[in-house]
């Protein structure tokens, strides 16, 4: 059935045939030789490399400690945020970029400027991975703190949004917003020299505990002082990622991990304080329009702080978040000088409130006794120098002086007295010296001596120092805080203490009030005065005179409810002019007195120390004392009776840590 | 010799199955559909219920190839010029009809939208080149070159040139390269049955290289170009170009000597694996399956070309030997590419890997060709 017949072409081709399989049979053993390479030969790499594009480490974020105040109330916490981010090596910049630029609702300015970022991270990205195979890619954040609202819409377009993740942190947040903003401080972003320091410092600390980019410290106040047992220990968790970015969660997937597959961020510790908040917003209720000031209030046989308030305040939430450029600048030009806190960054001449410290160091140097008088006839002339008094007094005694605030008598007492003992008593009362607080910038002020004079003033001492030393003007400097101090010391009978803001450090769980106190800080007394309670006596009875007798500088503001014994004070400022770059329109309000009040109550058995100052208040009598006065009230007849009645403050005082300075190591 | 003796054609051929051949065959595909269910089971929906797709066009590829082996080959020599004109129609057609996919139009509907019928007349001129090459060697008045004899010049090669021209042509021209490559490949197998001169070939290559630097600078696509650059710099793209072949050489590296065991490799799971039904089942497998199944499957392929050598080399007629060595070269070279190209021996070229890749053109092709090869062996025997 040949169509063609026999052809004698039947194996013609043969020896082809063997060079066509030779061929075939070379080039297959490239293919094997190839596999032999990757399977085995380089399987090692490549599982490894097989297993870092699936796995993935993301960050668990740690909780910052709450702070709450010797009542519980809190005033420092976290509240939910969600940040959203992206894969940007993974991210599809045509299709799903816009899509989530849509649902976030960036404007096109921000838009713009993220697609920038994202673009470069995602080339700068692929460049290392080029380099590296190995190089672990990035995620990268494309909005922070943005609301549930837009959390819920990401949601629903998941499926359109690959290489897009959000996740929740943690946002500081402080209820009371500007009102303890100086005693809490805030947290903000770090910088890239807050890393490199850190980098410096702690080159075997665990990568876990280390600050990362995007991490909140403490920048002042409690959160600074306290950040090492605030800010917890943040942890990690393994989690497979697809190709196209989007998280897997199946049980199948989850059997990609290795262990270990994850660690438990540590929550950082909660701070409780000594202050008391509802003290904190009766002071600055009490201060009413008054624009600037502080005020102290302080347990007088504790040291502990209960009120540390200074005004103006910042809400310190406007830190958290980032201040915008004209926050910044609108902070920074404020003639008021909101950043300082004027409980301790700030030395003010004490003025009269001066007195009681001379009075003791004169009787005790028995120049002056509580018979003997001096007479005021307004004006005092030491040499060719008129020394001033506010009034015409007359003879007067001791008692009368502090009562009346008759500067002539301290005249003549500095005078007799001479500045060292006057000094020495101020010092021994801790003013002039830095209180070891514990939280923020603390200057010491300024309770000048002989040597200090003659070290300043070219070798020239003159007694007309003294004299105005004695009442609390010249070179002398005291802050709030250290004069409240003071007055607890003369409060209670002679014992200064250390100042206490942290009341005791818990493990978050304490919250629930079953928790348990990690470290309770008893309070720490700094020294017996030494001085006869006799003289004590003397100068406390005028300074119940101050606010209880008709003619004392606070009679007309004293209290019918609360039995107050303390001393106002005026102190000068130093004059501004038109060239201090001060508005014109408001010289006449800086170049006002500023107005003291400082005592404490109730004058049998005294319990709190207060000290107000209103800057450029003008009278102490009529400006600072009503405020002592309002916020005493609010304290003995409102705050101090509700917390009795539901006890909460549970710190024992057992423990024998130091209260001032948080301790260094963190356990 | 022959058992039955002189009956009809069809009787005797039946008792001559090759045996051999079919088993490889129906192992590849049975090892292909299996893969294919494990490369899918990972994507979305549509494309799960791809394998047994695969496996409807398997049986309809099955009747094609009965048929291509049931029908004498000489029936198929006498009609081949015919069958050639009929392919390049087809192929012109593309350029009228053709529905574009990843920038390439290589598609022709038959039928409405959905549920209609297409094909890529590309595919199929693969058969059809080795159909014409063969009728081209059976007519050559120059062969057989006896002992001494010049071998061919550069004049003796316009023929054939022409004829694998004008579908390589028209094929890189839709652009697919990958096909275009495949035919240049079966050109050169069959080619290489008859013998040249050296001068000839020296001026040869001389003028392919020349081609070369003209086609780079002319007639390649971007991508293309960017594939072969990729191939020679590796480093160069890692997201682009090369991000498809780094993932398939660590997935096939991933698998080990043992495999990471069926549906159980991570870098198909995770999407890791482009194009994983298409050009890339082999790294899938060879993660799956490991060194032990890579080996095994490259040796499957092996023994097919070797063996469509060996019916080529027992072929009753220089038509059958030369198209047995034309569906062999196809087989070889859709097979070295594509697992070359997944391994990174070769740049990354879109060819399929016979049988392993999902698709209807291409599965039709090479049975219809294995169905060739049955028949040449199938009648091995026939007109002595």
């Amino acid at each position: 059935m040949s169509l063609l017949g026999q052809r004698p072409d039947v194996g013609e081709f043969r020896k082809r045939y063997k060079w066509m399989a030779l061929t075939v049979v070379l080039l297959m053993g490239v293919l094997i030789v190839k596999l032999a390479m990757l399977q085995i030969v380089r399987h090692a790499e490549n599982a490894a490399i097989a297993h870092e594009n699936i796995v993935h480490r993301v960050t668990l974020a740690t909780a910052r400690g709450v702070i709450r105040d010797r009542n519980g109330v809190i005033l420092a916490a976290s509240r939910e945020s969600w940040n959203v981010y992206v894969v940007p090596a993974r991210l599809d910049l045509e299709k799903t970029w816009p899509r989530l630029a849509e649902v976030l609702g960036l404007g096109p300015v921000e838009r713009a400027a993220t697609e920038k970022r994202l673009r470069d991270a995602r080339d700068a990205d692929l460049a290392a991975l080029k380099a590296n195979p190995k190089h672990h890619i990035r995620e990268s954040i494309v909005r922070e703190d943005v609301s549930r609202d837009v959390i819920g819409s990401l949601e629903t377009h998941k499926a359109e949004l690959s290489a897009v993740n959000w996740i929740s942190v943690p946002m500081r947040y402080y209820p009371a917003k500007e009102l303890a903003f100086h005693l809490l401080g805030y947290v903000n972003e770090v910088g890239k020299e807050d890393l490199d320091k850190e980098k410096a410092e702690t080159e075997k600390k665990d990568p876990a505990s280390a600050l990362q980019p995007g991490d909140r410290i403490g920048r002042s106040g409690v959160e600074k002082a306290w950040e090492a047992y605030l800010r917890g220990q943040r942890g990690w968790k393994k989690v497979v990622l697809d190709a196209r970015g989007n998280r897997r969660t199946q049980k199948e997937d989850l059997a990609q991990l290795d262990q270990p597959i994850e660690q438990s961020p540590i929550p950082g510790r909660d701070v409780r304080l000594t202050v008391d908040a509802d003290l904190v917003a009766s002071a600055r209720r009490a201060f009413g329009g008054q624009l600037a000031g502080s005020v102290v209030v302080v347990e007088v046989k504790t040291g502990r702080i209960l009120a540390l308030y200074s005004k103006p305040g910042v809400d310190p939430n406007d830190f958290v978040a980032g201040l915008s450029q004209k926050q910044a600048e609108g902070i920074l030009a404020n003639p008021l000088h909101p950043l300082v806190d004027k409980t301790m960054y700030e030395a003010y001449f004490p003025g009269s409130t001066m007195k009681p410290f001379s009075a003791l160091a004169a009787l005790e140097a028995n120049t002056i006794t509580e018979k003997s008088h001096e007479t005021c006839e307004h004006v005092y002339t030491l040499g060719k120098t008129r020394f001033k008094c506010e009034g015409f007094h007359g003879q007067i005694s001791l008692h009368d002086a502090i009562v009346r605030s008759c500067n002539v008598y301290f005249f003549r007492l500095g005078q007799k007295t001479d500045i060292d003992p006057l000094a020495a008593m101020a010092a021994q009362f801790g003013l002039g010296l830095r209180t070891g607080i514990g939280i923020n910038h603390e200057v010491p002020g300024l309770v000048p001596t002989k040597a200090w004079y003659n070290q300043h003033y070219g070798g020239q001492y003159r007694l007309g120092f003294a004299l105005n030393a004695a009442i609390g003007q010249g070179n002398t400097k005291v802050t709030v805080l250290q004069l409240a101090l003071a007055y607890a010391a003369l409060g209670n009978g002679g014992t200064l203490w250390s100042p206490q803001v942290v009341r005791s450090i818990e493990t978050p769980e304490a919250a629930s009030e079953s928790g348990a106190i990690e470290m309770d800080f008893p309070p720490k007394p700094k020294r017996k005065i030494v001085m006869s309670t006799e003289h004590l006596r003397m100068v406390t009875e005028a300074m119940h005179g101050v606010v209880n007798e008709p003619g004392g500088t606070a009679y007309r503001e004293r209290s019918a409810k609360i039995d107050v014994a303390g001393k106002t004070g005026t102190a000068q400022v130093s004059k501004v002019t038109q060239k201090s770059g001060i508005d014109p329109k408001s010289i006449w309000y800086f170049n006002r007195d500023h107005a003291w009040f400082a005592g404490f109550a109730p004058y049998d058995d005294p319990e709190v120390a207060i000290v107000v100052l209103v800057e450029h208040g003008g009278g102490g009598g009529q400006n600072a004392a009503p405020i002592a006065m309002r916020v005493l009230e609010d304290y003995f007849t409102k705050i101090k009776p509700s917390h009795e009645a539901k006890p909460s403050a549970k710190a024992t005082l057992d423990a024998k840590q130091a209260p001032n300075k948080p301790p260094r190591k963190q356990p | 010799m022959n058992a039955v003796g002189r009956g009809s054609i069809s009787a005797r051929a039946r008792d001559n199955i090759d045996w051999p051949l079919l088993v490889a065959v129906m192992l590849i595909a049975l090892v292909g559909v299996v893969n294919l269910y494990s490369a899918t089971s990972v994507s979305k929906k549509a494309l799960t219920e791809l394998y047994m797709t695969q496996v409807y066009y398997l049986v309809a590829g099955g009747i094609a190839a009965s048929l291509a082996a049931a029908i004498d080959y000489r029936h198929f020599e006498r009609l081949a010029y015919i069958i050639y004109g009929s392919g390049i129609l087809l192929l012109l057609l593309v350029f009228i009809l053709g529905r574009d996919i990843h920038g390439a139009a290589r598609w022709i509907d038959i039928g409405g939208k959905n549920g209609g019928f297409r094909f890529q007349p590309s595919e199929f001129m693969k058969i059809v080149l080795a159909l014409a090459l063969a009728k081209y060697l059976h007519d050559d008045p120059k062969l057989p070159i006896g002992p001494g004899g010049g071998g061919r010049t550069l004049k003796d090669l316009i023929v054939p040139a022409v004829l694998a021209g004008i579908p390589f042509a028209l094929v890189a021209k839709q652009p697919d390269l990958g096909t275009a490559l495949i035919l240049a490949g079966i050109f050169v197998s069959v080619m290489a049955l008859g013998k040249m001169r050296w001068k000839s070939l020296v001026s040869l290559i001389a003028g392919l290289s020349a081609f070369s630097y003209l086609a780079w600078n002319y007639i390649l696509h971007d991508y293309q170009k960017r594939r072969i650059s990729s191939f020679l710099n590796p480093e160069l793209d890692i997201r682009g170009a090369n991000w498809h072949s780094h993932h398939a050489r660590v997935a096939i590296g991933n698998g080990g000597f043992f495999g990471t065991g069926f549906m159980k490799g991570t870098q198909n799971h995770y999407l890791f694996i482009p194009e994983q039904h298409s050009d890339f089942p082999f790294p899938v497998f060879a993660e799956d399956w490991g060194f032990v199944g890579g080996v095994v499957m490259v040796c499957l392929y092996t023994f097919v070309v070797l063996w469509g050598l060996r019916i080529a080399s027992q072929a009753k007629d220089r038509f059958g030997a030369a198209l047995a060595v034309g569906i062999s070269a196809m087989i070889f070279w859709h097979s070295f590419f594509n697992i070359g190209m997944v391994t990174g021996v070769l740049p990354v070229v879109g060819v399929p890997l016979p049988l392993f890749s999902y698709g209807g053109s291409s599965v039709m092709t090479v049975l219809i060709g294995i169905g060739l090869l049955m028949n040449v062996s199938m009648r091995r025997y026939t007109f002595g």
